[in-house]
């Protein structure tokens, strides 16, 4: 055998350590549940520095996959770092939906569990409004509930957000645009979170089913990366199914019909029109993001009304803009000082 | 709740499956650079590098489609059409009339019949095209190692060989996935999975009405009533818009 062949002994090895990477928990950062509705809950963070006097920032994560990426270690947590600079920051867990769930709307989603939780803020707080920063799909949520309640947000910030969803870099659109989605979801009921995970691995097979492990074999001796690894791996196989309702509604109004920028999507009754973001938006991206490509995030500023725009890419993937060391140099700071400019 | 509980059994599941993926593959690319290695002249080295790529595509193919996510399961181990991966291909045979008192249910299993003759069609498809991107990826390699294979230097390591190749395979799969005929013929295994399962779940759903066993459509119509009563519920229980003051009434005449 070569020797740049995997041998049993590394087999075993590899085996061994990351049993031991195993118990390497996410989510370090002390939070408790202050409001919850049916299978959502929301989570306030312990301050970690004076308080920056700014207003509350809440954090709208995507319905696949879970939060915890936002605070997945010390060193790679979003949210420690904003912590850290005096924010108070919330985090709304849309929990796991399970067969029960799956008539449940977009609408419940934005209209009463986002709506929810920021009246619930907004009243602990004694203000107006508040700092929303939505995560990918919690990006279009976000979007779409700035669009109908824009007194509540004083600043919006989206982080690799679809809003086109129909670009030609957009290798997901282009393969949901043709799936018969009343099909998926009747056979189905909610969609499974082991098929969207398919499908997402589908995007880069090579890199991402087999090339990934083998890279592996240069961290065996390095326990620190190798929990790091095993962090980033429970969550990524992590994937709640999605309630069918929801699913469907989503894959036929943005990704088939990209009702966002066409200003067709209504939501329990009310249309969703994205000039009525008048508040300031920063609009986070990732240059190399195979799942939200930047031409699906970029074009937000020709449909928004606000005239405080500020665009930022950064040089990462999708997965990176939470964790990579680059995004948590540059990220935090960059949200705070564009917060803190707009107070 | 999906949280799994056994992350570190399956990355290690993952890792033992990739480094095998890993050391036939690389096995079988560094056979060929060696065998190359030994031709002094560089056009001459390249063009065996490049023949003896194309004569292991097989089991390169082999290799791929046996994984997990290889074309033969394409669409996922949790997407599965339950008895249609695998099966034989072939022509549908000609379906008798459907008569007689059981004449829906052999118009079912009718029906049944063709979609899974249909996805496993649809699934040879997909695999036809997956063949063609590793041909392509494996041509991309050879021409790629070539040009940077200096003149009497060692063919190069498997890692890097792997390496390459892994490049060159995602470069050629991201060039065909985004192509229209690749969509039509992805859709459509998915589309007709899809109507499979229902088509079963149609089958199931007969056979428990007859045992008097709950079906998934009548718990569905339960949920549906349920959220119904539910949203009455949140409607009653809204604060209610404060009363308007009454209007001062003109005093009556007696």
């Amino acid at each position: 055998m070569s020797r740049s062949q995997v041998s049993a002994e590394q087999l075993a090895r590899a085996a061994a350590a990351l049993s031991a990477a195993q118990s390497a928990e996410a989510g370090t950062s002390s939070r408790q549940i202050v409001w919850q509705a049916e299978k959502v809950t929301l989570h306030r963070y312990e301050p970690l520095a004076k308080p920056a006097g700014l207003a509350p920032v809440l954090i709208c994560y995507a319905l696949v996959n879970r939060p915890y990426m936002l605070d997945l270690q010390p060193d790679r947590s979003l949210i420690r770092r904003l912590l850290e600079r005096g924010l108070d920051v919330y985090l709304l867990d849309w929990g796991y939906p399970d067969r029960a769930d799956h008539l449940l709307e977009l609408d419940d989603y934005i209209s009463r569990f986002l709506h929810g939780a920021v009246q619930h803020v907004l009243d602990q707080h004694g203000i107006a409004s508040l700092n929303l920063l939505g995560v990918c799909q919690g990006g279009a949520f976000s979007l779409c509930y700035s669009a109908l309640h824009p007194a509540r947000v004083r600043n919006l910030i989206t982080m690799v957000t679809p809003v086109d969803f129909q670009t030609p870099e957009n290798l997901l659109s282009k393969w949901m645009r043709g799936i018969d989605v009343d099909a998926l979801v009747d056979a189905t009921g909610n969609v499974p979170g082991e098929l969207l995970n398919a499908a997402y691995l589908s995007l880069m097979p090579f890199r991402l089913t087999q090339q990934k492990y083998v890279g592996l074999l240069d961290m065996l001796d390095q326990p620190q990366q190798l929990e790091t690894f095993m962090r980033m791996e429970r969550w990524i196989f992590d994937s709640p199914d999605q309630a069918g309702t929801a699913f469907r509604q989503f894959a036929k109004w943005c990704f088939q019909e990209n009702r966002l920028i066409r200003g067709t999507l209504v939501l329990g009754g009310r249309a969703v029109d994205l000039r009525q973001i008048v508040q300031p938006v920063l609009n986070i991206f990732a240059r190399q993001d195979h799942l939200v490509p930047p031409s699906a995030s970029i074009p937000l500023a020709r449909y928004i009304g606000s005239q405080d725009y500020s665009p930022l890419e950064l040089d990462v993937g999708h997965i990176g803009m939470y964790v990579s060391g680059k995004a948590q140099q540059q990220l935090p700071e960059a949200i705070f000082l564009w917060l803190k400019a707009r107070p | 709740m999906n949280a799994p509980d056994g992350a570190a059994a399956a990355a290690a599941e993952a890792f033992r499956a990739s480094a095998q993926a890993f050391n036939d593959t690389a096995m079988l690319l560094f056979e060929a650079a060696r065998q190359a290695a030994t031709q002094a002249d560089p056009a001459e080295r390249a063009r065996q590098f490049s023949a003896a790529l194309q004569g292991v595509q097989p089991q390169i193919s082999a290799l791929w489609a046996a994984g997990p996510w290889g074309a033969a399961n394409w669409a996922g181990p949790a997407w599965q059409a339950p008895g249609a991966a695998g099966s034989a291909i072939g022509a549908a045979p000609a379906s008798p009339a459907a008569m007689g008192p059981t004449r829906e249910q052999q118009l079912a299993l009718q029906r049944l019949q063709q979609l899974t003759m249909q996805y496993v069609q649809q699934q040879a498809a997909l695999s036809t095209r997956w063949g063609e991107v590793l041909q392509r990826a494996l041509q991309q390699l050879g021409e790629r190692i070539a040009s940077g294979w200096a003149p009497g230097a060692p063919p190069p390591e498997p890692r890097a060989l792997y390496d390459a190749w892994i490049e060159c395979a995602e470069a050629n799969f991201s060039a065909a996935a985004h192509s229209p005929e690749w969509i039509d013929a992805q859709t459509a295994l998915a589309n007709t999975g899809a109507q499979l399962r229902l088509e079963q779940r149609a089958l199931l759903e007969s056979a428990a009405r007859q045992l008097d066993l709950p079906t998934r459509a009548e718990l569905d119509a339960v949920h549906r009533q349920l959220r119904a009563l539910q949203a009455e519920l949140r409607a009653a229980r809204a604060p209610q818009p404060a009363p308007r003051p009454a209007r001062a009434r003109k005093p009556t005449r007696r």
